[in-house]
């Protein structure tokens, strides 16, 4: 025997059956024969009264029943059943081998363990408002998730202290913490509040085990209940009966309350043609549901109706209830989630250390039901609704009077519906971009992103190795007008100038342009760098550009890469161009190009100005290792005098332009997907009805 | 689509390392062997651009 069990057998008071107290802190005990809630004090057994039959709420916890958290053994002793407006919910009394006691609430498949607390500075009930955050000392940060007036309904077992039992209502906040935490306060006395601060578990960690005076494990019942129509008379079935709080009839379409097994007719709705029967299963998650409710809700915007379905769906084996929501052919899965999980920020919610943005904030009204539900929905009944996206996931914000609900919802393709529900037709996509929908293009750019960064800096990487590997000046300087000795055999020798100059050197002298004609003196040997040129060299009038040839030394090549010729020139004010190959010696191959310049300069109304330049340059491929001689004719402005000319030949230079057309195309794919993203999150926020950031 | 730029990627790289190690030109004009007797002709020899370029001077 532990020190928290010390089992006293007494007679009851009411009916003289035996009563066992066997919590050695436990005041009152529930007379299993007659139901008198019997009190022992100093004084004796007290008969406190009988208490109301407990109600079938599907629990799947019952007393007896041995379980352990986080290693500490308790036994469930006693049992209280709450009621409020929205439902029944109960209070298992559990009792740990080392004296402490503990509440375990269970309501809708979801399990909390609250242990009373020390008096704390707790802001009394008026005080409090749904989403409110509090601050419970060194408890944390809480939300006022619900504040309710509840009754006690009934109990059995063992009881830590007497409750007025079927008293009025007494007010009580639920709160909500990070991580799970939740905790209770209980007005039941104003001037003396109880705080219960505990955490919601899954049923698993509660790890029970079979108690020695009821057996086993209590399982999950899956029942249903025929109930007649007291409206129409037609049988209708509660699919969960233990939790319903509202049903229609399918009949008859009424609205009808449902109150400890009784139906009261509330109000007739229209009727509604539902893509899936109520009463169909789906299988979403790994888990088979229960289609038991459909909800049809409605916001106005801009003198516009929005409407979207909300579809029921329950688990009988966890009885815990999930949301199917449909909004213009958008599917999601909503499940709620704890208030104080959540931070609050001016244009957006922090979950679980995701940022959820403010999509929009309606004000919804429930315009059409059927089917069953575990809280006492109404038509016509309003709440404050935000929604936060971060694709394809959601955060919903409810607000009524009491409550505050938050929900996380993930988005479902209608393929995915279709086929939870073993749907055979295909449901229709909705138009536009759904609110979660996800974008589509995110993948791809995401997926595309990396390789672009990794293609460019390889892209670069080549570029820089490349330019480090063959990077080399082969000739540099002006050409001579002497052919050298490799071409001199076959090359007819340049023009001379008619007035040698010293700037002359750069280029065998000639002709000054087009309208300035040198004398030649066709006599002159070829090869020469003379004051004379071939005959067939001198400039003529339709020939005005002869005896104007350049060479260079022969340089050598040495290795198969491209070759950058750069021309600088000293043209001012005017222009020059040369025309010219590239000879490979060996074997007379020759390689053309063209290159001019042009650069003007001046000053128009005190302000200078420039056009043009005096340098140019251009490329050869893969030009062949060898013996080469660059060979050049120029022509120049005629009214001007010849300009000087120097040639720099670079063999293996790494091509910017190169890499820029890589880099280009490397990233169009990524910009045109991110293109597409910006367009279809612009898709996305035409349907928020907040202004956009 | 995600797949096809990898591939893209890798092609788009392979075929500028070839092009930067190799020395690989857009040229419109081609080499080609030019015997010393035709520069030799009568009138004079003048590159291919020389008659082509139409460029007579800027301004």
């Amino acid at each position: 025997m532990t020190q928290a069990f010390n089992t006293k057998v007494a007679s009851c008071p009411g009916c003289g059956a035996p009563i066992t107290f066997e919590v050695g802190s436990a005041r009152v005990r529930i007379c299993d024969h007659c139901r008198s809630a019997v009190a022992r004090t100093d004084r004796g057994l007290e008969n406190l009264g009988k208490v109301a039959d407990l109600v079938p709420t599907g629990a799947r916890l019952a007393l007896g029943l041995r379980g352990k958290l986080q290693g500490h053994a308790f036994r469930l002793a006693g049992r209280i059943q709450m009621e409020w407006e929205q439902g029944v919910w109960d209070e298992w009394y559990a009792v740990f081998d080392d004296g402490r006691f503990a509440w375990i609430s269970e309501a809708q498949g979801r399990y909390t363990v609250t242990f009373r607390h020390a008096k704390r500075a707790i802001p009394p009930f008026e005080k409090l408002a749904p989403g409110q955050v509090i601050q419970l000392e060194r408890l944390g940060r809480f939300v006022v998730a619900d504040l309710e007036q509840a009754r006690y309904l009934g109990a059995a077992g063992e009881l830590p202290e007497a409750v007025p039992l079927g008293g009025a209502p007494v007010p009580s906040a639920d709160l909500s913490g990070g991580e799970g935490a939740f905790a209770t306060i209980d007005y039941s006395d104003p001037d003396d509040p109880q705080l219960y601060a505990g955490r919601e578990v899954p049923f698993e960690a509660l790890q029970l085990a079979g108690g020695a005076e009821l057996g086993s494990v209590a399982q999950p019942r899956i029942s249903s209940a025929q109930l007649a129509c007291p409206r129409c008379g037609g049988l209708l079935q509660l699919v969960a009966p233990d939790q319903a709080k509202r049903v229609t009839c399918p009949q008859c379409g009424s609205l009808l309350d449902v109150d400890q097994g009784k139906l009261v007719y509330l109000t007739t709705l229209k009727k509604q043609e539902l893509p899936f029967q109520l009463g169909s299963k789906a299988r979403f998650f790994g888990v088979t549901w229960l289609l038991i409710g459909w909800l049809r809700r409605r916001c106005r915007v801009d003198a516009v109706d929005y409407d979207w379905d909300e579809y029921l769906l329950y688990d009988p084996k966890s009885a815990g209830f999930r949301f199917l929501v449909e909004s213009d052919g958008h599917w999601s899965w909503a499940e709620s989630i704890g208030a104080g999980d959540l931070e609050q920020g001016a244009r957006g919610v922090t979950w679980k250390g995701r940022y959820f943005k403010l999509f929009s904030a309606v004000q919804a009204k429930v315009v059409g039901v059927l089917g069953e539900f575990y809280w006492a929905v109404e038509v016509g009944e309003t709440a404050q609704v935000r929604d936060y996206v971060l694709p394809p996931e959601g955060l919903s914000y409810e607000a009524s009077r009491a409550e505050v609900n938050w929900s996380h919802a993930v988005y479902l393709q209608p393929e995915e519906v279709a086929t939870a529900f073993l749907e055979k037709r295909p449901l229709p996509h909705g138009p536009g971009v759904g609110m979660m929908q996800p974008n589509r293009f995110r993948a791809q750019f995401d997926a595309s992103r990396p390789w672009a960064w990794v293609g460019a800096v390889l892209a670069i990487a080549i570029y820089i190795a490349a330019g480090v590997g063959g990077h080399k000046v082969v000739f540099s300087g002006p050409l001579g007008a002497t052919p050298p000795a490799t071409l001199s055999k076959s090359e007819p020798a340049p023009a001379a100038p008619s007035v040698p100059t010293s700037s002359d050197a750069a280029v065998a002298p000639g002709l000054p342009g087009t309208g300035a004609p040198a004398t030649a003196d066709p006599s002159s040997a070829p090869g020469a760098a003379s004051s004379t040129a071939p005959a067939e060299h001198a400039p003529t009038p339709d020939q005005p550009w002869a005896g104007t040839i350049g060479f260079s030394e022969p340089f050598q090549i040495e290795s198969r890469r491209n070759l950058e010729i750069e021309l600088g020139s000293s043209v001012e004010n005017g222009w020059a161009f040369v025309g010219g190959e590239l000879i490979r010696t060996s074997d007379d191959v020759v390689r053309p190009f063209y290159l001019e310049t042009s650069y003007y300069h001046g000053v128009d109304d005190g302000e200078s100005w420039s056009e043009g330049s005096q340098a140019a340059s251009t490329f050869m491929g893969r030009v062949e290792p060898g013996e080469y001689v660059l060979r050049g004719e120029l022509g120049w402005d005629p009214s001007k005098t010849r300009p000087n000319l120097t040639f720099r030949l670079t063999s293996g230079v790494p091509r910017f332009t190169h890499l820029l057309f890589v880099l280009v195309i490397l990233a169009a794919f990524p910009l045109v997907t991110w293109l597409r993203v910006s367009a279809f999150e612009k898709a996305r926020w035409e349907e928020s009805n907040l202004e956009e950031d | 689509m995600a797949k096809l730029y990898k591939v893209v990627v890798l092609a788009v790289l392979a075929l500028y390392a070839a092009v930067a190690f190799s020395g690989w030109e857009m040229e419109s004009a081609a080499q080609k062997p030019q015997p010393p007797s035709v520069r030799t002709s009568p009138g004079g020899y003048r590159s291919f651009h020389f008659w082509h370029t139409g460029f007579h001077g800027g301004k």
